[in-house]
């Protein structure tokens, strides 16, 4: 039935009530909300209040207990988690943003000159970004194998060169994961810092070029104040994509050698799925939470005000 | 140094940083596909058969052959398009409300929505996990698909709403005049979506279908900005 025949067969009555009905937000939003509510709020509130029990994913008579929190807490692990974590996101971050506005730059600059192969390594950069987590952890576990299919082993051994212990040393293992998020992530970064480049004022350049500037000074004095608040929210986006993986890192190493690679998302995984300690995860769960948040407000604070723009 | 020979270089530095990128970004990918067409003997022979001497399509047959194979695609592909149907359904309402209405709270709940977003989907995994459990929903294609819904939501409304800013707000007054009041819009959902085209095809008073390829199209914005012109 059309709109226009249901209006016409409802009495008036009922038609302003559905007029005003239908002109109130919340009735569009209540979706949102109970969906919201039911699979993000009470989940986040009950792991608040399982980080106060002893709960287990086997055992039913959670008690309630500050026990576990301290445990958590204090666990002799837990500083190892935090370095690799602070390696791994902090390293992705500060990669993916200098590589994601690098490739940008050239590529826009590359387009504005009509050089050959901006397509194609923007295009590349996207095939990259798409692969699943858990895809890219085993391209970069062929690559960095030491085993003889290893691919950057084999290249060291065609030159005569020493072969590195890409992921059995935990010195380096840290590094490859690194490495590999990198590629994964910096297409993101390209496309956003690609958007934020165009939409800067073409006029501010040619100021510029009427005041005598060279091309690194335009850089460091209109290019990179005028992305500022892209480079924040893009920091941002970063920080808590790569806070959540654990995908990638558990088909690429595993969390090993050792613990090297253990970030503190594969940590609550492993805490909750394989020792079955749904307590503990919810405390460190809470830790993420919190750390994840403390950071999006530092980065907030830094985005320029309004009057400012 | 020349203005002329200064953008030559400059034009250099480009392509050499570009080929480096490239390698870094292609080499992986196509180390992928080069291990995927050797045979077991060339497979432990790393870069030195990068281009393998006997390329085989074997592989792909035995992946192809297994039996649970059709399984797995055929999980991965109803999973996809249900949840995807799913937070369409959820999202596009509270987008239009966002993006035509005028109320109080408004940037908050869209912040709100945000912070959500910021939640890792472990965190919520854990405590999901044991209602799923309670409720016999383990194992079940209902339980993944709400709540990969649930994880789409808060993005997809950001998106929609700012797709639905790009339509005129002047087709949505011309369709209300023809005949699609609001409750009718929410009734027959697409509709909301479908104002523009409602205006075109006046004849038309149906006009669903149409907008929710509409809606995901302006994603690209030039195309949208061509649609609005001719829509205009």
């Amino acid at each position: 039935m059309s709109p226009i025949a249901i209006e016409a067969a409802s009495p008036p009555h009922s038609r302003s009530f559905m007029r005003r009905f239908a002109g109130a937000p919340l009735p569009w939003i209540m979706p949102v909300i109970v969906v919201i509510g039911i699979f993000y709020l009470y989940p986040v509130i009950d792991v608040f209040r399982l980080s106060f029990t002893n709960a287990t994913l086997i055992g039913d008579n959670p008690v309630y207990t500050l026990g576990t929190i301290s445990n958590a807490l204090s666990s002799p692990q837990l500083p190892d988690i935090m370095w690799a974590t602070l390696i791994f996101v902090g390293g992705s971050v500060i990669g993916q943003q200098i590589f994601g506005l690098a490739v940008a730059v050239v590529v826009i600059r590359g387009e504005k000159r009509g050089l050959f192969g901006t397509t194609i390594l923007r295009t590349t950069a996207l095939v990259a970004w798409v692969v699943p987590g858990i895809a890219g952890g085993i391209i970069w576990q062929m690559l960095f194998s030491e085993a003889p299919y290893g691919a950057l082993n084999s290249i060291l051994r065609l030159m005569h060169l020493p072969t590195v212990a890409w992921l059995s040393d935990p010195a380096i293992a840290p590094w490859s994961a690194l490495i590999s998020n990198i590629w994964r992530g910096t297409a993101f970064s390209m496309v956003v810092m690609y958007a934020a480049l165009k939409s800067i004022d073409p006029s501010l350049y040619e100021a510029a070029d009427v005041d005598g500037a060279t091309g690194p000074q335009q850089f460091f004095f209109i290019t990179l104040p005028q992305l500022r608040a892209a480079m924040l929210v893009n920091m941002i986006l970063i920080t808590i994509m790569t806070l959540n993986t654990f995908d990638a890192i558990i088909t690429l190493t595993g969390g090993g050698p050792g613990r090297a690679t253990e970030v503190i998302s594969l940590y609550v995984f492993n805490i909750v799925f394989r020792n079955y300690d749904l307590s503990g995860g919810s405390v460190l769960s809470v830790l993420m939470l919190i750390i994840s948040l403390g950071l999006a407000v530092v980065y907030a604070s830094f985005l320029p005000k309004e009057e400012e723009q | 140094m020349s203005r002329r020979t200064g953008t030559r270089f400059g034009d250099f530095l480009s392509y050499l940083f570009m080929l480096v990128m490239f390698i870094f970004f292609a080499g992986p990918l196509s180390y992928l596909l080069s291990m995927a067409v050797r045979d077991k003997r060339e497979i432990y022979r790393g870069v030195a058969r990068y281009i393998p001497h006997n390329p085989t399509i074997d592989n792909f047959v035995t992946v192809l052959n297994n039996s649970y194979f059709p399984i797995y695609l055929w999980n991965g592909l109803k999973l996809a398009a249900l949840s995807g149907f799913g937070v369409l359904v959820v999202a596009l309402p509270a987008a239009y409300a966002f993006s035509r209405f005028q109320f109080r709270g408004k940037g908050l709940s869209m912040m709100g929505l945000l912070l959500f977003q910021m939640i890792s989907p472990l965190v919520i995994m854990v405590p999901l996990y044991r209602y799923m459990n309670r409720l016999g929903l383990l194992d079940t294609h209902f339980a993944v698909t709400m709540v990969y819904i649930a994880l789409g939501v808060p993005l997809a409304t950001w998106l929609l709403k700012s797709t639905i800013d790009g339509i005129p707000r002047s087709l949505d007054e011309a369709a209300m005049i023809d005949g699609c009041n609001r409750f009718g819009l929410l009734a027959d959902r697409p509709a909301a979506f479908g104002a523009g085209h409602c205006f075109r095809l006046h004849h038309h008073r149906h006009c669903r279908l149409v907008t929710i390829p509409r809606a995901f199209s302006t994603a690209d914005a030039k195309q949208s900005d061509a649609d609005r012109r001719r829509d205009l």
